[in-house]
């Protein structure tokens, strides 16, 4: 018998809001791998962010001690998975560091769209998919008909699906049992090559990045030189061991089948890119695990510190948060409106907000972010190719032989009753329909091939709104396709602001210029001069609108010789103007940036 | 060194009731507090004469509140203030008066107890508008105390109105205009209402229906146009008079030169330091000078900006002041919000109008 008979390594996959993070901590409170006191409620969602949004952005991993009822121990490696379409890389090498994977659904919602594509992906690396049918506490849970949901859909045997509630703690020793009795041990030859795959790296100021690995094959000790075969960098493993809930348990080796962490005072993530095999510097394995690639950032956006003094704050912070997020990639850049700030690069929108929330929270960063864009790629008529991510690059439409935007294929879960909303949403957005499936007599999974533009214009809240809230919504790059776009620029008092320009589909720009220069009407105060606002496609202007000049702010009265208030209206003013961005002639407050991001949220 | 004459604020912290849209520091007591104030206020005027040796005082400002309630009171205090500064023959003393609580012969007793400058809350010469704001009295009331006030010998009178009041239109201050003519005062103050947290226009919110800005900037530029028309000129954002007769004690705010206030709230400038008496009746009425409290010296931020709200305007040339001053204030008069001729800028009645944003431009740009 071998010690990996007794090793499950699995992940647990669900729907946002479905209770993956809760299950976790019970599996931690049952196994007693934290102790009650220790106990803060979503051990694996540390940061805030996680916490208050209910979802998970870092993988982690942990290792629990099972005493099954056989009076055997189990090692039972969880591996947490971030939950959102922004990280289904990051997802799916996760689920290629297992053997099984626990699929919870809500008993009172049933298979959602990332369900569905989380399970898909699940399959695909052939894990043994364990379903779990949570919140059977609640009034509305139907466990009948959701395990017929996972049957009749995803074709999966829902029979002995533990219906259990994490909240309450019902049932949790039902999934343990499932987990060693369904999930397979891993596989491997402790005496081959090393091959570790990496699942995620965190920075720590003393150790240097400490690799998340699962070995493959080989084994990995300290003292041995390694090698990352993407990147090619060479490291000499410090120490390894295994993740345990609240610390890192040192170890003299991690072999096949294992989970565990390694350092090799390695100064930056940037060497330990998720998917990547680790083998040994001598006698390394002749190939890679596979499935690596390298992250490309999907979207783009300028990032401005509000105080232009703050931008070497700014820098500093952009760079110790990409310590610890590889795929966040940022460079200089300036603009004419803005001043001194950054294009950064993100997976999604989700990833961008993350990275927007956190500079302001954790580092005190006061933010003016430009729109969101994606990537586009453009022949011109010289033969040359072009790509671009920040509307200011966007060539002289005379230059254009052709322009190409990215396309995603989408998949829409949704109550029956609302097809018609989505797929008048979808046709809106310039989605092409492709599918409609019945999950049930009353729920649908409708595909759409959607432009990623117009995706992260506020899709996502629009098909909220039309839904009332019951659909769910995943996706996928599924690639280039030629498309006529132009770049809108808006004018401020005549002067193009450039840091409100971007790039829109011919058939969009008329509305959009219209509902951006009416938004900008409601977001900039009136000043001592009217101020025109204009939006202008290739110098043609298409939509204006104006402030007009301010009449009336003036203090009549203060009590006789008490200046103090006049004082203060004067320091209010002087104080204010920094909050404001001079645009020329014209100041426009910062949120005035901020809201033509939300252009469409309240149409 | 020989100081120029002192400016004196009495503060008269009563009222018989306080008015929907007033946040100053007042509230109705009776009689016996009337006369416990004036005790501390001669005491309080003693101290004062002696730390700054009987100085020479030329303007002399009773506000409040409404000072004439106590017009049993006044004389003696305006007594005390007599034998402890020195005061001016020609001094401005003024007292502002509510119409409806005196009428002839306490305006005589005033007026002889050496009271010669009366400004008369007006407000409004609609009745509608004088019930919205919590006046006690009409707009009949209010000419006949200005006749009253004749009688009794005040050649120098005042009258204030408020503009931007709820449901006010052009109509409004056509029978302004009307009271005006008939009044004839010397001077005219229109403040253009202000609404106040904590007061009962304040909690009223939208409730309220107040003009719009368009409409209050129009209703100002109208009045200013109506006072110029019969000869009262523009000296300051919220102040018009005919010549001669700008208020004396008001200009001492405006130039920084020195004023002592007297009573709590009541604020200071004096030997190069802001100071005032915190807004606590009883520890006026108990306490002596160490209750003061300083708030910093002017700077050139100050000064410039009080200048800028004066029809006189600003010198840039003065000692102090920074360079760019001239350069930033330009760009605004071709839209008419302001003057420059030579060092000095003056702004507009449409510049006095968005006076805050725009003193800000030409301090900061």
């Amino acid at each position: 018998m071998s010690y990996r008979d007794n090793i499950r390594n699995f992940s647990i996959i669900a729907h946002i809001d479905h209770g993956k993070s809760t299950l976790a901590d019970r599996l931690l409170e049952a196994t007693e791998s934290v102790a009650q006191r220790e106990m803060s409620q979503q051990l694996l969602d540390n940061m805030d962010l996680e916490r208050e949004r209910g979802i998970t952005i870092k993988a982690r991993a942990v290792k629990l001690d099972y005493r099954a009822e056989d009076g055997q121990v189990y090692t039972l490696n969880l591996i947490d998975t971030p939950g959102h379409v922004d990280f289904s890389y990051e997802v799916s090498r996760s689920l290629a560091a297992c053997e099984g994977a626990i699929l919870v659904v809500d008993a009172t919602q049933g298979i959602e769209a990332q369900t569905l594509a989380n399970t898909y992906l699940a399959l695909e690396h052939d894990l043994e998919i364990l379903p779990v049918i949570n919140k059977i506490d609640l009034p509305s849970a139907d466990v009948e008909r959701v395990g017929k949901e996972i049957e009749n859909f995803i074709g999966i045997d829902a029979s002995e699906a533990p219906a259990v509630s994490a909240k309450m703690g019902t049932n949790i020793e039902a999934v343990l049992r499932q987990i060693v009795k369904l999930i397979p041990p891993p596989q491997g030859d402790e005496g081959a090559p090393l091959q570790a795959l990496i699942f995620d790296s965190f920075y720590d100021s003393y150790k240097g990045v400490i690799v998340y690995i699962r070995v493959k094959e080989g084994e990995v000790r300290p003292g041995q030189r390694i090698r990352m075969m993407a990147t090619g960098a060479e490291f000499d493993v410090v120490e390894v061991g295994y993740l345990r809930a609240t610390q890192m348990e040192k170890c003299d080796r991690l072999r096949a089948g294992e989970v565990g962490y390694l350092t090799a005072s390695i100064k930056n993530v940037q060497d330990t890119q998720v998917g990547d095999t680790v083998t040994t510097a001598e006698n390394g394995a002749a190939e890679p695990l596979h499935g690596y690639r390298q992250v490309q950032p999907m979207v783009f956006s300028g990032l401005y510190p509000a105080d232009g003094a703050k931008y070497n704050d700014l820098r500093d912070a952009l760079e110790k948060l990409k310590l610890n997020d590889a795929s966040l990639s940022f460079e200089a850049e300036t603009s004419a409106a803005l001043g001194f700030g950054f294009r950064c690069g993100f997976l999604g929108l989700l990833h961008m907000e993350v990275i927007q929330e956190r500079l302001e929270r954790e580092f005190n960063m006061d933010l003016v972010t430009t729109a969101p864009s994606v990537v586009y790629k453009v022949e011109l008529t010289d033969g040359t190719a072009k790509v671009i991510d920040n509307p200011m690059d966007y060539p002289d439409p005379a230059t254009i032989a052709q322009a190409y935007e990215p396309f995603v294929n989408a998949s829409i879960f949704s109550p029956s009753e609302y097809v018609g909303n989505i797929m008048e949403l979808c046709q809106e957005k310039r989605g092409v329909f492709k599918n409609m499936e019945y999950v049930d007599e009353n729920r649908v999974d409708i595909r759409y091939e959607l432009p990623l533009n117009e995706i992260i214009y506020d899709f996502f809240d629009t098909l909220k709104s039309r839904t009332r809230g019951y659909a769910s919504l995943d996706y996928e790059l599924s690639g280039y396709q030629p498309s006529k776009l132009v770049k809108l620029d808006i004018l401020l008092n005549g002067e193009v602001v450039d840091a409100l320009s971007f790039i829109v589909h011919t058939d969009k720009a008329y509305a959009r210029a219209r509902r951006m220069t009416e938004k900008l009407k409601e977001h900039i105060p009136r000043q001592m001069f009217e101020v025109p606002i204009q939006a202008a496609v290739g110098g043609k202007i298409i939509a204006r609108e104006t402030v007009r000049a301010l009449r009336k702010d003036v203090l009549a009265k203060c009590y006789g010789g008490d200046i103090t208030r006049k004082k203060k209206l004067l320091e209010k003013q002087k104080e204010g103007k920094k909050r404001m961005r001079q645009l020329g002639s014209v100041e426009v407050p910062q949120e005035a940036f901020m809201a033509v991001l939300k252009l469409d949220s309240d149409s | 060194m020989e100081d120029r004459p002192l400016g004196m604020y009495l503060h008269i912290p009563f009222c018989r009731r306080k008015c929907n849209y007033c946040a100053f520091y007042s509230a109705p007591a009776g009689e016996a507090a009337w006369e416990g104030y004036a005790d501390a206020l001669c005491r309080h005027i003693a101290l004062w004469g002696e730390r700054l040796g009987r100085r020479a005082v030329d303007t002399v400002y009773f506000g409040g509140g409404t000072p004439s309630l106590l017009w049993r009171q006044l004389p003696r205090v305006l007594a005390e203030l007599g034998r402890c500064f020195q005061l001016d023959t020609g001094a401005e003393i003024s007292l502002e008066a509510n119409p409806g609580t005196v009428g002839r012969e306490e305006l005589r007793a005033l007026r002889q107890a050496g009271f010669n400058r009366l400004s008369l809350g007006v407000q409004s010469a609609v009745e509608g508008e004088l019930r919205a704001l919590g006046r006690l009295h009409t707009a009949a009331e209010a000419m006949a105390c200005v006749e009253a006030a004749r009688e009794a010998g005040f050649a120098n009178l005042s009258l204030d109105f408020m503009l931007g009041l709820p449901g006010q239109s052009e109509e409004s201050l056509e029978r302004m205009e009307d009271f005006v003519r008939r009044a004839a005062p010397q001077h005219l103050s229109a403040y253009i209402l202000k609404v106040e947290a904590g007061t009962p226009f304040g909690e009223m919110g939208e409730a309220l229906r107040l003009p719009d800005d368009d409409t209050a900037a129009d209703l100002y530029e109208s009045c200013v146009a109506r006072l110029s028309a019969l000869g009262y000129g523009q000296y300051e954002v919220s102040n018009f008079a005919l010549p001669g007769f700008a208020c004396r004690h008001n200009e001492k705010y405006w130039s920084l030169e020195e004023y002592l206030g007297i009573g709590p709230a009541a604020h200071s400038l004096l030997g190069g330091t802001r100071f005032f008496y915190p807004a606590d009746r009883a520890a006026f009425v108990g306490g002596g000078l160490e209750q003061l409290q300083r708030e910093g010296t002017p700077d050139w931020e100050e000064y410039a900006m009080l200048r800028l709200r004066t029809a006189a305007g600003l010198d840039t040339g003065r000692a102090g002041l920074p360079d760019g001053l001239l350069e930033r204030a330009r760009p605004f008069e071709k839209p008419g919000l302001l003057y420059i001729e030579g060092p000095v800028i003056r702004l507009t009645p449409k510049g006095f109008l968005v006076s805050t944003p725009l003193i800000a431009e030409i301090l900061y740009g």
